[in-house]
């Protein structure tokens, strides 16, 4: 109890916690990702025409557009896109601009390239964008300008747009009525041309060019490349080097036999044969894309067990193409990348072992570097990746390549040494559980528990035993002092992730399992800054499964992944990341005790029903069905862990208001979009009472309505439609908490009576089941998309709301204090209230700067957040995920049984050992003084 | 004006609705299902717009119950046949308890949803009938707008104080001092 009152103490002295300078970086981390970059769209760029250095532009696979410093890795800006938008994500530059060109779905913007903001953006309505470039040369001549760029659109209007590199404006629409698939746009400095595949109602598709002016937009020439019936999809036309000189076009057979090669703007089509022996799996072209570089390309061959590749020359005269060289077969994956200086084309090539330099013109090797592997890398293969290579007199000195990875890490080799790597695998994370490890502790109590079965002498036995078999890792425990009380007085000792777990005295360290919209699965150590401690693809497990959204369910030692296009499910081992078969799962039933049913509940047919005991019947006991019209969008339940302190809230005169605490409430949100209402409904989720509703009028029901609830007190969050005549509009957060009774120090007509059931008939005067509820709104000046409470131990320390900004990028944790609703409105709160640490009601609750738990990282498109307790009472772990990954503690109390980072355990020793010494030398001094007052009185 | 209230008045009374009782079928468990479909249990009449309601006719459910028996009280869809209800324990319809019908009406008075609960029966009668209409969320409760006058000053200024009002204790201390001053002037 005075525990209690201190930290109600502690609470009201500062209200506010915040994130110490100190602790931030060190007790949060932040992964800023972008997704995997898509092949097409990245490339080394000087961000301004007389910049020194140059940055790696992408524009990621979920239309992320990313800038990262080729040094470090570290993000210069980037640029998320707020909707999934259909087509590809495009991602374009001219040489010499300041500005960079990205068209995602009807999209099409201009960034500054230097520091992401936005210079212009155009959409075109109804349709999306499948190609764009930048339009280098008019005439021959380079335009020093800005350049314009070239819209292919696709998707219900095709054609082709010119859009000025100032404004965005578009300059002519080229419109194709002929119903043909838009396919690409390429520029030569003459002429646009538009590749389109054309379908007749007979016979296989065909290839369609039709050249455009540049100036006017107006149809010059159209031809059909005789194909044959060799293109059966898309997927089979391969596509290089627009904008330079020789732009191509090539496609291949199903069997990857014969490659046919044409160069846009003449009817010639060149055959050529790839490699007998292995059959190919993939060819890829690889061009460079500079208008006034050597028109020379070189073609990859992928087969099962390794790569080779070819180089060609065309001869832009005669309008032929001749085979320059071959590079040797190499055992392994590998991939190509092209790059230019002035005029000359170089391709490295990349394998896990090493980088290779080699002209376009002749084979002989310029540079070659091994490369040093890291465990990051470990087992994976390059995918795709684009250089820069520094050429010095007919050898390469350097070279540097971001290089996608097999398993999802981008980084960038640096003459044969891993500069850095990305996590890029990590991103749009769809689902995360903290990871529950098999507790030694639950087997000990199984032992504990065992003896209580024996007799008195028997029992005794087993304990000795059980003491000696302990003995065994005494030695080993001696050993480890020594390191363990250094690594704790100088900082950070060398254990492994999961001994770091296992030895974790605090508490932090907990393993945070997430998987990915494309069924990555990945380990992360909350304490010890995200660390990923394993990962693997879910795909390797189950080939023919394509991931949609997975979800998860943790057990002790494993977890349990989940598919809509998945048959039954995968256990993952929680440690190790291995596989484990449902034969080697004692399967765990649920928290019912013997004796009991549980019941479950779940959305059915639009309905909330209620379920006896899952397995045995099917049909419902309870069910809720909205009023006419309304559409349930979401429903919360209260955590299955919630420890509550204290059943009741004093209050400043030392009354008691008791907690209306029902471990079964559901709060269900519901929407009707014709009268713009949302509306919460509270229900005991055992019998299926309705306990408490509100409706909210002028609701913009587009927007995103969270809801949380927890111990006595739910709260939500909603838009004021912005049409609406209400006096305030804006957003707003309703807390309510739940009260046995209105009258303090009345428990209702439970009274004190240990058990209640929804179920039975109770025998209390009155109405047992109704909570009385108090509710306050305010105005919050940003739209919440995300709500969920901090977890601690035993739930002594005070809650904070986690709230998910997604206009601002973060996230904020609000004190229950703040959000009281019992806060005296319209006057000041009387003494009494305010030794409660109530303040008085303003209308509108202002997000403190000290309450935000992401400082300075900027949280991009976080989907979900998890609380968990840690070790220690004060402390509440977080983590979100979504696009990014952020994790961090907070200590809503402050950490009250926690040492800071500023208490210096040395000087503490050293003054321990002053004091010690001193007492040394003032004892003989005292004892002298004693025996000599003893015999002079 | 009155004429339109008596046409009003038969629209805003005489709301009837029907209580069904079924109960949840056998589990794995041994435990018989005494009542396989519904059957009315409770007739009701209410007035959504006052929200008063009564009670039209009960019919308690028969059967051997035990205690375990959960049996399901629901209002249904006459058009889809589907039903929305809550579940209480066999228990509850025995004599000793008050049963309370809830009965949860939207905001055009139509009825969404039953609840039952059930308390110690003192003298008043077995069944009692509660409407409950849904409540209107809280609204955030707004400062007051300053309103300014022409002149841009605060209009409604506290009005001044008389003389007497604001120095009637200066003039009660010298009446005092007067009184006691003559009193001693006496002597």
């Amino acid at each position: 109890m005075r525990f209690d009152a201190a930290l109600a103490l502690a609470a009201c002295l500062a209200p506010a916690a915040a994130v110490f300078e100190d602790d931030a970086h060190h007790i949060d981390f932040h992964y800023a990702l972008l997704g995997l970059p898509k092949h097409d769209a990245t490339f080394f760029q000087k961000p301004f025409a007389g910049s020194k250095a140059s940055l790696l532009y992408t524009i990621s696979q979920n239309q992320t557009i990313g800038v990262v410093n080729p040094k470090d890795g570290a993000l210069v800006w980037r640029q998320a896109s707020s909707h999934d938008g259909a087509g590809p994500g495009l991602l374009r530059s001219g040489e010499g601009q300041d500005t960079v060109v990205s068209a995602a779905g009807d999209r099409i913007s201009a960034w500054s390239a230097s520091d992401g903001r936005l210079v212009w953006e155009t959409r075109v309505a109804g349709a999306t964008v499948e190609d764009l470039e930048i339009l280098e040369q008019e005439d021959g001549i380079t335009d020093t300008e800005a350049k314009d760029a070239i819209v292919l659109l696709g998707n219900g209007k095709p054609g082709v747009k010119r859009l000025d590199g100032k404004t965005g404006r578009t300059k002519w629409t080229f419109e194709d009525a002929s119903g043909d698939t838009p396919f690409q746009v390429s520029t030569s400095p003459t002429t646009i041309y538009y590749i389109s595949l054309h379908t007749p109602m007979i016979g296989a598709s065909k290839l369609r060019v039709t050249s455009l002016s540049p100036i006017t937009g107006k149809k010059l020439d159209q031809y059909t490349l005789s194909s044959d019936s060799d293109i059966q999809s898309r997927e089979h036309i391969l596509f290089a080097g627009a904008n330079t000189a020789a732009p191509l076009i090539a496609w291949t057979d199903v069997a990857n036999k014969v490659l046919k090669i044409n160069i846009i703007g003449t009817k010639g089509v060149s055959t050529f044969h790839a490699p007998s022996g292995e059959p190919v799996e993939r060819i890829i072209l690889h061009a460079p894309d500079r208008v006034n570089s050597l028109a020379h390309f070189l073609v990859e061959y992928q087969t099962a067990v390794g790569h080779s590749a070819d180089v060609y020359h065309v001869d832009l005269k005669k309008s032929t193409i001749s085979k320059a060289y071959s590079l040797p077969a190499l055992k392994g994956k590998g991939t190509f990348t092209t790059s230019t200086s002035d005029a000359n084309v170089y391709f490295t090539r990349v394998t896990a072992e090493e980088v290779t330099v080699v002209s376009s013109v002749s084979h002989g090797v310029l540079g070659r570097w091994p490369v040093r592997g890291t465990p990051a890398l470990a087992g994976a293969y390059p995918v795709h990746g684009t250089s820069e290579v520094v050429v010095k007199a007919d050898s390469a000195t350097a070279v540097r390549s971001a290089i996608l990875f097999s398993n999802g890490q981008w980084s960038l080799i640096r003459n044969g040494e891993i500069a850095w790597t990305r996590p890029e695998f990590l991103s749009r994370v769809v689902s995360a559980v903290w990871a529950e490890l098999p507790e030694e502790e639950e087997a000990l109590a199984h032992k504990l528990e065992a003896e209580g079965d024996r007799n008195l002498v028997s029992a005794y036995i087993h304990r000795v035993e059980r003491h000696i078999r302990d003995l065994e890792h005494f030695p080993a425990w001696l050993q480890n002092i020594p390191n363990r009380v250094l690594g704790n007085v100088i900082g950070k000792s060398e254990e492994s992730a999961i001994e770091e777990i296992h030895h974790d005295t605090f508490g932090f360290h907990k393993l945070v399992i997430v998987v990915t919209e494309r069924g990555r699965l990945a380990a992360l150590d909350v304490g010890s800054k995200g660390k990923v401690v394993w990962h693997i693809d879910l795909n390797q497990f189950s080939p023919k499964t394509t991931f949609h959204s997975p979800s998860m369910r943790a057990f002790a030692g494993y977890v349990e992944v989940k598919d809509a296009s998945l048959e039954g499910s995968i256990y993952i081992n929680s440690t190790t990341g291995g596989l484990i078969s449902s034969q080697d799962i004692e399967v765990r039933s649920n928290v019912a005790a013997e004796g009991q049913s549980l019941i479950s509940f779940d959305l059915v047919d639009g309905d909330l029903e209620g379920f006896l005991d899952t397995k045995s019947s099917p049909e419902a006991i309870w069910t809720f069905e909205p009023p006419k019209g309304e559409r349930i969008i979401s429903y919360t339940a209260r955590p299955v862990k919630d420890p509550v302190a204290s059943i009741g809230k004093v209050l400043g005169d030392r009354r008691v208001l008791y907690k209306y605490l029902n471990p079964n409430l559901v709060l269900v949100t519901t929407v009707v979009e014709s009268s713009r209402t949302a509306s919460v409904y509270l229900l005991d989720s055992a019998s299926g009472q309705l306990l408490h509703t509100s409706s909210h009028r002028d609701v913009d029901v587009s927007r995103p309505i969270s809801s949380t609830i927890s111990e006595n007190w739910f709260s939500y969050s909603f838009t004021i439609d912005s049409k609406s005549a209400t006096s305030s509009r804006g957003y707003q957060l309703v807390v309510a908490e739940m009260y046995e009774s209105p009258l303090p120090d009345d428990r209702g007509p439970l009274g004190a009576s240990p058990n209640a059931s929804t179920l039975q008939p109770s025998e209390g005067n009155g109405d047992a089941a109704k909570p009385h509820v108090l509710l306050q709104t305010w105005h919050i000046p940003e739209e919440i998309s995300h709500m969920t409470v901090t977890q601690t131990r035993q739930g002594i320390t005070s809650r904070e709301l986690l709230v998910t900004l997604p206009a601002s990028n973060s996230i904020v944790g609000i004190p229950r204090q703040a959000i009281d609703p019992r806060r005296p409105i319209g006057r000041d709160p009387t003494a009494q209230e305010q030794s409660e640490g109530l303040t008085k009601y303003t209308p509108m609750i202002l997000f403190d700067p000290k309450w935000h738990l992401n400082h300075k990282y900027e949280l991009i498109g976080v989907k979900n957040v998890i609380t968990s307790e840690s070790g220690i009472e004060s402390t509440s772990l977080v983590f979100a995920y979504g696009l990014d990954i952020f994790g961090t503690r907070v200590a809503p109390s402050f950490a009250f049984d926690i040492l800071g980072k500023g208490f210096n355990k040395v000087q503490m020793l050293l003054t321990v050992v002053a004091l010690f010494v001193s007492v040394l030398f003032v004892a003989p001094l005292v004892q002298r003084k004693q025996i000599n007052s003893l015999w002079t009185t | 004006m009155l004429l339109s209230k008596l046409l009003l008045l038969p629209v805003a009374v005489a709301s009837s609705l029907t209580v069904y009782v079924h109960s949840v079928p056998a589990a794995a468990s041994s435990k018989a299902a005494p009542i396989p479909s519904p059957i009315p249990l409770a007739q009701i009449d209410y007035d959504a717009a006052t929200s008063a309601g009564s009670l039209t006719s009960y019919t308690p459910p028969t059967g051997a119950f035990t205690p375990e028996h959960l049996l399901r009280i629901c209002l249904t869809d006459s058009k889809s046949g589907s039903w929305r209800g809550v579940v209480t324990s066999a228990a509850s319809f025995g004599e000793q308890y008050t049963k309370k019908f809830t009965i949860h009406v939207d905001d055009k008075g139509e009825p969404y949803h039953v609840g039952f609960g059930t308390s110690a029966r003192d003298a008043g009668d077995e069944i009692m009938i509660e409407i409950v209409k849904r409540g209107a969320g809280p609204k955030p409760v707004l400062n007051k707008p300053i309103v300014l006058n022409a002149e841009g000053k605060l209009d409604d200024k506290e009005p001044e104080k008389t003389f007497l009002q604001k120095y009637w204790w200066a003039i009660g201390l010298f009446v005092l001092v007067q009184f006691v001053a003559g009193g001693s002037g006496d002597k």
